[in-house]
């Protein structure tokens, strides 16, 4: 241990005589040569000199504690006994209802899925004799690019 | 057999343990009285109420009663009985707190409130404590420790605890226990300079 290594946290053990002995032996030698050590050996012994005078609380009557102990030690022991009997009874029975209500639930029919509703087939149905002009429709995009062909020397180069 | 047979002084706390989880009711009994004392002391030492102090060593019973069957027995009852306390007492100091910042939150316009909330005058200049004032403020002091430290500080001074024993009842390093010791006498050493 070097003069600069102070073994502050060993001073509370090694006035409480609880370092093994080399460990005593080093920080004994560090405090014969480090003046701020001893300094802090001395105000760590008047702290914990304090602390021991000023540890004493006031007893309480160890009749009535150890009387008051036993009556919270039945009242505890009644209530496990009751929690021992309630729960597996409850979980029984909640298990049980679980299981019936499993049983007695009305299985679903399975539906086709439905594409379409009601509404939207009407709505098509009524649209359907646009179907019969199918072909007008379709050579409406022919008769536009034979207007562009037409109309080829129109078009400036450059597309703009 | 009378209390002060030898049958009865040389039944470790162990074996105690034991023969509680094999449901011998006395055997309880023997341990709540070995143990009372230092239940009760440790948990008012880190509490500061007598109510509390009653109600969580109390517990602290109840648990060792209702879990003897665990305790293994690779570290001492003492131990392990210790580790039961101070968790029961620093969770209960940690809801204290929680439920301590809603209510003051709570009364913010309240001026008594604000009163409480003005650091402690100190004694006047060349004026002497008391032992009590001097007592008052060493707790003071002790409070005001994060509840690692100060449960550190209690097990060393109060139950005279090696920082291996606390580390083990702390469930944390040994140089972790040195580094909360040493942390805590530094702060009561500044909360306790004239």
């Amino acid at each position: 241990m070097s003069a600069t290594d102070h073994p502050e946290t060993a001073l509370v053990p090694y006035l409480r005589d609880q370092l093994a002995a080399d460990e005593r032996a080093r920080v004994a030698a560090h405090l014969e040569a480090c003046a701020a050590c001893r300094g802090a050996l001395t105000d760590t012994r008047a702290v914990l000199d304090a602390l021991a005078e000023a540890a004493a609380a006031p007893e309480p009557h160890w009749g009535r504690y150890r009387a008051e102990l036993r009556a919270r030690l039945e009242a505890r022991r009644r209530a496990t006994v009751w929690w021992r009997r309630t729960v597996p009874v409850a979980v029984s029975a909640t298990l049980a209802a679980a299981l019936l209500l499993l049983t007695l639930r009305p299985t679903p029919v399975e539906q086709p899925p439905a594409s379409l509703t009601p509404l939207e087939e009407t709505a098509l149905g009524a649209r359907l004799d646009m179907l019969k002009h199918y072909e007008v429709v379709q050579r409406l995009d022919m008769l536009d690019e034979m207007d562009t062909v037409r109309n080829l020397d129109v078009v400036p180069v450059g597309g703009r | 057999m009378t209390p002060e047979s030898p049958e009865r002084e040389e039944i470790s706390d162990e074996a105690l343990c034991a023969r509680v989880a094999a449901g011998e009711e006395a055997a309880f009994d023997r341990l709540v009285e070995r143990y009372q004392g230092r239940a009760y002391r440790l948990a008012w030492s880190l509490l500061r109420d007598p109510e509390d102090a009653r109600d969580l060593s109390q517990e602290a019973f109840l648990r060792v009663y209702q879990s003897a069957s665990r305790f293994r027995g690779d570290a001492r009852f003492s131990t392990w009985f210790y580790r039961i306390l101070v968790n029961l007492c620093l969770d209960h100091r940690r809801r204290g707190r929680w439920w301590q910042r809603t209510v003051t939150r709570g009364r913010d316009d309240d001026d008594e409130a604000l009163v409480d909330r003005q650091p402690a005058t100190g004694p006047e200049p060349g004026e002497r404590l008391s032992e009590e004032q001097i007592m008052t403020q060493v707790w003071d002091a002790v409070r005001r420790l994060s509840p690692q430290q100060r449960a550190a500080v209690v097990l060393s001074v109060q139950e005279e605890m090696s920082t291996a024993d606390i580390a083990a009842v702390l469930e944390c390093a040994e140089p972790t226990v040195r580094v909360h010791l040493h942390r805590a006498v530094q702060a009561l050493r500044r909360a306790l300079k004239p």
